[in-house]
């Protein structure tokens, strides 16, 4: 069994945050604990509620925020002993909005360019070529190559984020909700690209999203997250079709079906998203949960893995 | 507003779609020319330039050449008036006209020295508050506290009865006094711009900050520094010019339309074109540099306000 791409243990990201005047900072755990594993060539889907902490897992797998405690290791060595260059190297993000992500005072060729001129690679006289090559490769007209991201769609400006987090070959392409901020027609466009993209460079996805659907169609396995912890995680056949955590169950249920007549879903969640400054004792997750009871609110669940499916909770649904 | 648009480029998508657009320039040259700000405060501006390029031709006499004979001669349009100093002369008998216009060269060598002086500390201080935050924040929002709370005129004033008033002193303590609303506007607009994503996205790629700084964010920053120096040449001028009015700034016999004012006081209720002409010379150029300041900063808005 070779290493994991990815592997992270114990992850811990806590903030400083001033809770209000004169009332002194407190910490804010926005990611709590949490280990997971990546294996080369698969598809690890993340998913949870706004505020869960998925961002800041993958701001700190990119090494764009610090670990305040555990370790990840890329490769089998750990992160904070190697260079940024290097994890830049071999592993590329694509953000969520493309009109943010892509310098506005840039035209796509050096936009497209700028990993490999940060990381000085050689060969400045054929990137043309590999400009060209790539463009074609994520489906861009090469004749957009002197154009400003201004002048391109939604669509078109995804891929040249995909363009550029490919340039370098990295191993690893970390998708922070790809396709949330662009047009449902253009949403299907892009996710058949990664997945073609997965199949014809070998590559390695971990897919952030809150869209259950698009990490069930591309996802190998899934990995729900809650209050800056995992949950659930499981591959992804087995995560829907037994889900274990009563907060899979109410997110699966919470997805909209295209028949108006059957309403809203009933989820059982309530309304509120604890405070991530002052989260609720015991398991996190007891004020929202129908199957709470009296030991919820005091300990708190360690995970339990059978079956290749982690589950962290009191009282999960047996696998089937 | 489309109705006259040109069409610059007919993108294909690569996706079957064919969406037409004007290019950033396209856009901006438009709105310039609705702009009557702009285009006025740019002509002001764009003569004052030429006449100081072009002072020998224009100023009919030496600026410097005095000729007592000739003390206070009024303009033109005076009955006393003569074609030959158009617009008169001051009491040591030099041509008026000639000192307004070798003014402009002064006015605008010190207004653009002292800009680039302030935008240049403005800028790099603001860039790195806006950029590291935290204890940099700290300390360069502390300096634009503790320099404004001291009045520029004053401290300039200090400096110059310190060291002695010349161009260079004037040049040099004004730029190291006014960078504070630089650094302030250019803190704002690098916040913004650093939690963009393309911002995350160059540091994914390995860039090391220093290139960040200057070829994602600089060059955002643009827009806004156009505007921040064009009003701080306004302001520069208006400041060199109360200077050398008190004395304390360029020393005579230079022709700077402040000193001018200044020497005309005197002569004020008999000879009020003495100052006048400099002080109209003044409020145009420092009129069109913020009318010019001010477009721009309509033009390059993404919103567009016209």
């Amino acid at each position: 069994m070779d290493e994991p791409i990815i592997r992270t243990v114990d992850v811990r990201k806590t903030y400083r945050v001033s809770a209000g005047t004169f009332k002194g900072k407190r910490s804010l755990h926005a990611v709590n604990g949490v280990s997971i594993s990546v294996k080369r060539g698969s598809v690890l889907g993340l998913v949870g509620e706004s505020g869960c902490g998925k961002s800041t897992m993958a701001k700190m797998i990119l090494r764009l925020e610090d670990i305040t405690g555990g370790e990840i290791y890329m490769n089998g060595k750990p992160v904070s002993s190697v260079s940024r260059k290097h994890i830049a190297r071999n592993i590329q993000p694509i953000f969520q909005d493309p009109y943010s992500s892509l310098n506005p005072r840039k035209n796509i060729y050096s936009i497209i360019t700028l990993p490999l001129r940060a990381l000085k690679v050689d060969g400045a006289s054929d990137r043309h070529k590999q400009v060209d090559e790539i463009m074609g490769v994520v489906g861009l007209a090469p004749r957009l190559k002197y154009n400003y991201p201004n002048q391109l769609s939604g669509g078109q400006r995804q891929r040249v984020a995909v363009a550029r987090a490919l340039i370098m070959h990295p191993d690893l392409v970390l998708c922070d909700e790809p396709t949330s901020a662009l047009d449902v027609s253009v949403q299907s466009q892009i996710l058949n690209l990664l997945i073609d993209l997965r199949k014809e460079f070998g590559l390695t996805y971990i897919l952030i999203s809150h869209n259950l659907a698009v990490v069930q169609h591309m996802a190998s396995r899934v990995a729900v997250m809650y209050l800056g912890r995992i949950v659930e995680e499981a591959d992804t056949q087995a995560l829907f079709r037994n889900p274990r955590h009563p907060y899979t169950q109410a997110l699966l249920t919470s997805v909209l079906t295209p028949n108006p007549h059957l309403g809203l879903p009933e989820t059982h969640l309530g309304i509120t998203y604890p405070n991530p400054i002052d989260p609720p004792p015991g398991c996190t997750f007891h004020p929202r949960c129908p199957k709470a009871d009296q030991r919820c609110s005091r300990e708190a669940p360690q995970p339990v893995v059978e079956k290749d499916h982690l589950v962290e909770c009191f009282h999960p649904e047996p696998v089937s | 507003m489309a109705t006259s648009a040109p069409i610059s480029k007919i993108l294909d998508a690569g996706l079957g779609e064919t969406v037409i657009f004007p290019s950033p320039g396209q856009v901006i040259r438009r709105r310039m020319r609705r702009h009557k700000g702009l285009i006025i405060g740019g002509i002001a501006v764009l003569l004052t330039f030429l006449v100081a390029v072009f002072a020998p031709v224009l100023a009919p006499h030496d600026p410097y050449a005095q000729d007592l004979s000739k003390r206070l001669i009024p303009p033109f349009w005076h009955e006393k008036g003569t074609w030959d100093h158009p617009l008169g002369t001051d009491n040591l008998g030099r041509d008026y006209l000639s000192r307004v216009v070798y003014g402009c060269r002064i006015s605008l060598i010190i207004g653009f020295s002292i800009m680039l002086i302030a935008v240049t500390i403005g800028t790099t201080m603001g860039i790195l508050a806006g950029y590291f935050g935290g204890t940099v924040d700290m300390v360069v929002s502390f300096l634009v506290t503790v320099r404004l709370a001291l009045p520029a005129v004053l401290v300039a004033l200090a400096v110059v009865v310190l060291i002695g008033g010349s161009m260079t002193v004037v040049i040099v303590a004004l730029g190291f006094l006014i960078w504070a609303r630089a650094a302030v506007v250019i803190r704002a607009s690098t916040q913004q711009i650093r939690s963009q994503d393309y911002v995350a996205a160059a540091q994914a790629a390995g860039c090391s900050t220093i290139r960040i700084l200057l070829t994602e964010i600089l060059p955002n920053l643009a827009d806004n520094l156009v505007v921040v120096a064009t009003l701080e040449i306004g302001r520069a001028i208006l400041l060199e010019a109360a200077l050398s009015f008190l004395g304390m700034g360029v020393q005579p016999p230079t022709p700077s339309w402040g000193l001018m004012i200044s020497e005309g006081k005197e002569f004020m209720l008999f000879f009020p074109y003495l100052i006048t002409i400099p002080g109209t010379a003044l409020f145009i150029l420092v009129l069109g540099m913020n009318l010019l300041g001010d477009g721009i900063r309509d033009v390059t808005a993404p919103e567009g306000r016209t």
